[in-house]
């Protein structure tokens, strides 16, 4: 039992603290705070947060009608719901490009519209939302079953109309889970890479978010891509510790 | 009337047509799975009729095609689980039905606190659901429920799941504001009956068996499931003229025709044993029957002969080592028959 | 016994990747065949491994069949990879024979770490070409009709040789390229042309001629002044060192030189441009 635990921790915090002993402590401001990495930083968090919200703007609503509602097909939503969560997010990334790309589905009427997507920021919000929304369903989801039907039943007894009470009894409820869902969603969005490059392109400002460029930096600056890499994780730590407390609190 | 009633159920085999008239307390009783709670869920508007009308003051509220949804009835109901909101506090839960209505803030929170006096939490305003003991709680649900003052209130066995020492002061509790409010209550419990209700209503099967006053129900049951809650024996003849079916006599306050169906109600503590060969004293009737099962009763033990409970003390149990299977001779005294005809 | 033996390694490894006990790179957990094993033993076949740069693989897989074909009893493996990836792999001691790089510093990088067996000879060229998606829907005919906003250019990042290359030939004509995106590699670039995602983008030749009809190539005189050279080597530590060499000779040599012009290459070109 404790041994495997061990092993399993170890797995996990072994490669951080690998690649810790790997950064060049003494040109790491330098090689973090060139404006490359500046913009990569700014931009992930910029499109993260957007797409976090996005997340839940799309996904609250995509719970509900997965947890509060029954209709044929519907176990079969729920499945292709989750397909980004299996799916090899650069699959994403096609995906998308023959949704929203010059050729695809809808980008014929995008471009009469003027609109052209791929290689904008909107893409690479577009890319991460798609890649972080299980995250937040599913989590969502989970509590809306596990918090059940019976309060939101006495609420419409005490006469409280439907979008009464999902703003004041069942959204309050599963808060804990919409904020660790979002932050979740947030992570997995800082994180994106694949369908990103796909989609999305790679340019600096616009679409080249810090797993990009570490992904460059690694061709012609092996240190700096270590560095960024050591910023990133920093990042990621700091989210869920922030996420966790506020749940548990 | 005030909720007027009448709706068919087929897949619950359901078929019932109920009246309660303003500002009375009905109560809704009948064993496990006589279609109770369907019916509290038919006028809650979470159960749609196949068939049938529910009207409240008038209003259309269901139709087999018709179903004004369950916040827009003025129907509130109130279970054994008071189902508390757990992150408001208990002045905000009784606020909640009057801010859903579009009370102000303000004069929802004064209102509240005047229910919370009501019920002698007057100190217990901020504190969350998950602070306060069960009895507590469900009187925080009756405040809330009747906070929201709905036009009609559906009470489903509210003290069922309190124990027993906190039951009767929320009984009285609930005997004093229900007063004049048009109520639906089901229970198991005669003690909430006797004190809560103005009239009975029976359902066994899906239907509506017997219904009337509280005191007209109690003192001549129809059916066998109000004679228990009764607490009397119930037997079921023919009127000859003189007894039921030539063996039982009895008290009969209105005249009947000779070869009409007639019930004789009998409370268990009038049958007596007839000890071996003693005979029965003049006006006694005398009944053999077979013990079927004994069991402690207060003071009493209940001896359970075929249909016929009687109460006997524990020292004529002993006296006579009554065993389930013995032959005994019951004795009933006229007097203490009421015979009235079977409707 | 070989079999018990084997698999008493497989769990080893199995616990040592689990626990990441050894190096980060520790994939090499598989049972290798080459070596004094095979020398000893007579059936095994002989392993030769080739790293080479990912734009090779057409040529080089052909060559592999006929280099297998004149040598009984030799298997050739490859690993196609960017040639930065590639050298790292090297350094951090992935078991390569022969290490082909699509151009001269990742060469360099070998040969400072002095990891070369013999000095690298270069054996083909490659040049840029412009892609286009098939009908040419921007009407692109020259570097200079990649500038401006309206058309959405597409170029490999200046840390990727390509882009290097790309840079050198937007100096060369003087034009001024605003790119919508700098991807990661040839590739990318070249799935965005011919996703019709982008107008036009800055490939090699032969990438233009793998990516068949999707795609049309346009040639352009300022490509002169980007010449990728393609060096090859046998790697120091081989474990069949004249196996290697003959491969580098068949690269190198007439058969070899044909095969890679049949897919775009170039000749080498020691006189540089």
């Amino acid at each position: 039992m404790l041994l495997p635990a061990l092993l399993g921790a170890l797995f996990v915090l072994l490669p951080l603290v690998a690649m810790a002993t790997r950064v060049q402590w003494g040109s790491f401001a330098e090689l973090i705070t060139s404006e490359s990495s500046l913009q990569a930083l700014r931009l992930s968090l910029q499109t993260s947060a957007t797409s976090a919200l996005a997340c839940v703007i799309l996904g609250v609503p995509l719970a509900l009608l997965l947890a509060r509602t029954s209709f044929p097909g519907l176990s079969l939503l729920r499945s292709l719901v989750l397909i980004p969560l299996v799916l090899p997010p650069v699959v994403g990334g096609i995906a998308l490009l023959y949704t929203v790309g010059r050729q695809g589905l809808l980008g014929q009427q995008l471009e009469l519209l003027g609109i052209q997507i791929t290689f904008s920021t909107t893409a690479v919000v577009i890319a991460q939302t798609f890649v972080a929304l299980p995250f937040l369903v599913i989590s969502l989801e989970g509590a809306l079953r596990t918090a059940g039907t019976r309060y939101e039943i006495a609420a419409a007894s005490l006469g409280a109309r439907p979008s009464r009470v999902l703003a004041t009894i069942t959204l309050p409820l599963v808060l804990p889970a919409l904020l660790s869902g979002t932050v979740l969603s947030f992570a997995r969005a800082l994180g994106e890479f694949g369908a990103t490059i796909t989609f999305a392109g790679s340019l600096q400002g616009t679409t080249r978010t810090l797993p990009l460029e570490i992904y460059l930096q690694r061709e012609s600056d092996p240190q700096a891509a270590v560095a960024l890499s050591f910023v990133l994780m920093i990042v990621a730590v700091l989210i869920i510790a922030v996420a966790r407390r506020r749940v548990t609190a | 009337m005030t909720l007027a009633l009448e709706a068919t159920v087929p897949e619950r085999g359901l078929d019932v047509a109920l009246d309660v008239a303003d500002g009375e307390t009905l109560a809704l009783v009948g064993p496990n799975g006589a279609g109770k709670s369907s019916v509290l869920s038919l006028i809650a508007g979470t159960l749609r009729p196949s068939a049938g009308r529910i009207t409240l003051e008038g209003r259309l509220l269901s139709t087999g095609a018709l179903l004004v949804p369950p916040h827009d009835r003025a129907v509130t109901t109130l279970a054994q689980d008071p189902v508390l909101f757990p992150h408001l506090s208990v002045a905000q839960n009784i606020a909640f039905g009057l801010r859903a209505q579009g009370t102000p803030r303000r004069r929802a929170r004064e209102e509240a606190s005047w229910w919370l006096s009501e019920i002698g939490l007057g100190d217990l305003a901020d504190r969350r659901p998950s602070q306060l003991s069960g009895g507590q709680a469900q009187r925080v649900a009756i405040a809330r429920a009747l906070a929201a003052s709905p036009r009609l209130l559906l009470l489903d066995e509210p003290m069922a799941a309190l124990d027993i020492d906190v039951a009767p002061a929320l009984r009285e509790l609930l005997r004093r504001v229900l007063a004049e409010r048009t109520t639906i209550l089901v229970t198991h419990d005669v003690l909430d009956v006797v004190t809560l209700a103005d009239r009975v209503a029976v359902l066994e099967g899906g239907r509506l068996v017997e219904s009337g006053p509280t005191a007209d129900v109690l003192a001549r049951p129809q059916q066998q499931f109000t004679a228990r809650l009764a607490g009397v024996n119930l037997l079921t003849g023919t009127w000859d003229g003189h007894t039921v079916d030539g063996t039982l006599a009895g008290m009969m306050h209105e005249s009947v025709a000779a070869g009409t169906r007639v019930r004789a109600a009998v409370r268990p503590a009038h049958v007596d044993l007839l000890e071996d060969d003693a005979h029965p004293s003049p006006g006694t009737m005398v009944l053999a029957r077979q013990v079927t099962d004994l069991e402690p009763r207060g003071d009493a033990v209940r001896v359970r002969a075929g249909e016929i409970a009687a109460d006997l003390t524990p020292q004529l149990v002993a006296r006579q080592r009554l065993r389930p299977g013995d032959e005994v001779r019951l004795g009933i005294r006229a007097a203490d028959v009421a015979i009235y005809p079977a409707r | 016994m070989s079999a018990v033996r084997r698999s008493r390694a497989a769990v080893a490894c199995l616990a040592a990747t689990a626990a990441l006990a050894l190096t980060l790179g520790a994939a090499g957990c598989s049972t290798v065949g080459g070596g004094p094993d095979a020398a000893e033993g007579d059936a095994g076949p002989t392993t030769l491994t080739v790293y080479a740069a990912a734009s090779l693989q057409e040529p080089f897989e052909d060559l592999g069949e006929q280099f297998e074909a004149d040598h009984e009893g030799v298997d050739v493996e490859f690993s196609f990879a960017g040639s930065s990836t590639l050298v790292g792999q090297i350094q951090q001691g992935a078991p390569a024979d022969v290490f082909a790089s699509a151009n001269t510093s990742n060469m360099d990088k070998l040969v400072d770490a002095d990891l070369q067996a013999a000095d690298p000879v270069e054996f083909t060229t490659n040049t840029l070409m412009i892609a286009v998606p098939a009908g040419n829907p921007a009407h692109v005919t020259d570097l200079a009709s990649l500038t401006g906003d309206e058309i959405n250019l597409v170029v490999c990042a200046p840390e990727v040789p390509c882009g290097a290359a790309a840079e050198a030939v937007e100096r060369a004509a003087g034009v001024d390229f605003s790119p919508v995106s700098e991807e990661q590699s040839v590739t990318d670039v070249l799935n965005k042309v011919s996703s019709g995602e982008a107008d036009a983008g800055l490939v090699y030749v032969t990438d233009v001629k793998k990516a068949g009809d999707g795609v049309e190539g346009i040639a352009f005189p300022e490509s002169d002044s980007a010449v990728n050279t393609y060096p090859i080597t046998t790697v120091k530590g081989s474990a069949q060192p004249e196996l290697g060499q003959e491969f580098v000779d068949l690269v190198t040599g007439e058969s070899g030189q044909q095969m890679l012009g049949g897919y775009g290459f170039g000749e080498p070109d020691t006189g540089g441009a």
